[in-house]
């Protein structure tokens, strides 16, 4: 890339935090409790406002024992 | 975050503010100033009342930030957001009392003059330090 190339990248995350969680059959309240967070990070993460830390990214990969890649995906558009 | 402050039944910072709304008020009662004291007094039980309400579980996110009850990293991201448009409405805010000071002559006998330029000193001074900071942990 030359120094006067300007790369305009979009990025999203995508998360199958959703999908875990009720195939686990647990409210958003139950894993919050879990995960020691608030039901609204975990509803902020599940419709993509919130992208958690690398911690907290980690402590759900932990309990739904999947690994973060499998949990989060990111799409350049 | 520490066990022991995980453990108080609100956070520290509420905790530090309570503890100077009670002190004031205590000292007002002890210099015989009642109406002082039923102030802070109240400023104290409100603010003890707004935290508890603010640290129970089915609490708003919203709540919990004017309350200064961060519960999860998610609270303190949006806290930090809230208090960084506070700070530059803050240094704007001072930066047009020192013009309006600075047209009005108010010369160096003047409280207001003294007032506006510590306010500005401390202000841009902790606006310094917590970008050394920021750029040093990040």
């Amino acid at each position: 890339m030359t120094p006067f190339m300007v790369t305009s990248m979009l990025v999203t995350m995508k998360s199958e935090v959703r999908t875990l969680r009720t195939a686990a059959g647990l409210s958003q309240g139950a894993l919050a409790a879990a995960l020691g967070v608030s039901r609204q990070t975990i509803n902020a993460i599940e419709t993509g406002r919130y992208d958690p830390s690398l911690r907290l990214a980690a402590q759900l990969s932990r309990y739904f024992k999947q690994s973060i890649e499998e949990i989060f995906d990111v799409e350049e558009r | 975050m520490l066990k022991s402050v995980e453990r108080l039944p609100v956070s520290a910072i509420n905790l530090v503010m309570l503890s100077a709304f009670l002190l004031g008020a205590l000292i007002a009662g002890a210099l015989g100033s009642w109406t002082g004291a039923a102030y802070l007094g109240g400023l104290c039980l409100v603010g003890l009342a707004g935290a508890l309400y603010a640290r129970r579980s089915g609490s708003r996110d919203v709540t919990r930030l004017n309350a200064l009850e961060w519960r999860d990293e998610r609270d303190r991201t949006l806290a930090k957001s809230g208090f960084a448009v506070v700070g530059a409405v803050a240094l704007l805010m001072v930066l047009a009392q020192f013009i309006v000071v600075v047209l009005t002559d108010a010369g160096p006998d003047s409280p207001f003059m003294w007032v506006t330029l510590s306010q500005m000193l401390i202000l841009y001074t902790a606006w310094g330090i917590a970008n050394s900071v920021a750029v040093r942990r990040g």
